[in-house]
């Protein structure tokens, strides 16, 4: 009796629904997989636009004349500098960095640990042979966890290479340590300048501390240049 | 021996119908209490997603990784406000299977079931995230993982074995 009761409960209409949680499951499952690895597995954009280096040796895109001047301080493990890098930087860069209205410079803020230093090491070395802005990219939309081995000179090698930057070369500036001190300067300034958290956007002195929609830099952006 | 049968099959069957009635449908109970923990924790990691705020992190470091990844949004929405509506609906489905005309309807309980089938499968997916893509551990979700595992467990329960 009581066995006939358990298996009437497994009914066509009990078995249709638990087919239907598992298939609908499965498909969220494969959509958001795609759609959270699209963009980080890709290419960085083309930095079809004037790149270069301050005279102090910050990395810098867009129109050095331009009216808005953006600075940005991020640390290459922080998450949400990986966010602001991979899904706002992009369309500010489409929207005003290639039409010339915007001028952008990047101040390297490590403090997360030893990886964040490294990797910023190694983005200077990218800078030196004129690849910051693709190498930046390569390296925000390609971390994982914090302080876990990932950044190794060979990983951050392999991004170089990904990127167009001579292996040998960019090898041989992160082993002889030659930004070290400059990164650490960096970090010491962003310190001294009130910096507290990454990523740090300062847009024509309007500090924006932690990471916002697109829309939020688009609007203080679209505000600055409507009222020239 | 028929009629003995009969007769012993008629007892268990008002014994079964007394201690229905006159027991606490625990599994019942814990449903509803396991969905609104789950809840709570849901609550929790949307809301410091929405504020901008770091979750506390207790054992592990990456919470805040976890919660600022690519993996944690669903069609454009904190994938903890997915959860945090999944544990309610499952809440009021449960609260739904307390009241006396809905105890033992087999409607209600394939659709919990369901619902934290789902859920689960979902949550286990998200750990494999955690540990094979992000190389990050966030200890709300995990805790996420456990609660919705017993949750799904204890429905199947009320669903294939036994009535409470």
């Amino acid at each position: 009796m009581a066995a006939r009761r358990r298996k009437s409960r497994i009914s066509p209409f009990v078995i249709l629904v638990v087919v239907l949680a598992v298939v609908g499951t499965v498909g969220l499952i494969a959509f958001q997989f795609q759609t959270a690895t699209r963009p980080a597995a890709g290419p960085p954009p083309p930095a079809d636009f004037p790149t270069g280096l301050t005279p102090d040796g910050y990395p810098y895109k867009g129109n050095p004349q331009a009216r808005v001047v953006i600075e940005e301080f991020a640390d290459f493990q922080c998450p949400y500098c990986g966010r602001y890098a991979v899904d706002v930087a992009p369309k500010l860069d489409a929207k005003y960095v290639r039409t010339g209205q915007v001028y952008v410079v990047f101040r390297y803020f490590p403090f997360i640990g030893p990886e964040s230093f490294r990797a910023a090491e190694a983005a200077a070395c990218a800078a030196e042979q004129g690849k910051f802005w693709e190498y930046q990219y390569m390296v925000f939309a390609n971390q994982r966890g914090e302080n876990r081995g990932w950044f190794t000179d060979s990983r951050l090698t392999d991004f170089a290479r990904a990127v167009g930057v001579d292996a040998d070369r960019f090898q041989a500036c992160l082993t002889s340590g030659r930004y070290s001190r400059f990164i650490a300067a960096s970090a010491d300034q962003a310190r001294q300048r009130g910096i507290r958290s990454t990523p740090t956007v300062i847009i024509n002195g309007r500090v924006f501390e932690g990471l916002y929609d697109f829309s939020a830099y688009d609007g203080y952006i679209g505000q600055l240049l409507g009222r020239g | 021996m028929t009629g003995t049968s009969g007769n012993f099959s008629a007892g268990a069957e008002a014994g079964r119908t007394r201690t229905q009635v006159s027991t606490v449908p625990w599994l019942g109970v814990a449903q509803v209490g396991l969905a609104l923990t789950g809840a709570a924790v849901a609550g929790y990691l949307t809301w410091t997603r929405l504020t901008g705020g770091t979750p506390v992190c207790i054992g592990f470091g990456g919470c805040d990784f976890v919660q600022a990844s690519r993996f944690s949004e669903l069609f454009g929405l904190p994938v903890a406000l997915w959860g945090l509506g999944a544990y309610l609906v499952l809440a009021g489905l449960g609260i739904a299977g307390l009241l006396p005309g809905l105890q033992d309807a087999l409607w209600l309980r394939t659709a919990t079931f369901g619902l934290a089938l789902a859920g689960w499968l979902f949550s286990m997916y998200l750990t494999a995230v955690e540990a094979f893509v992000l190389q990050a551990w966030c200890v709300w979700c995990v805790a996420s993982a456990v609660i919705i595992s017993v949750l799904a467990a204890v429905c199947g329960i009320r669903l294939f074995r036994m009535p409470g």
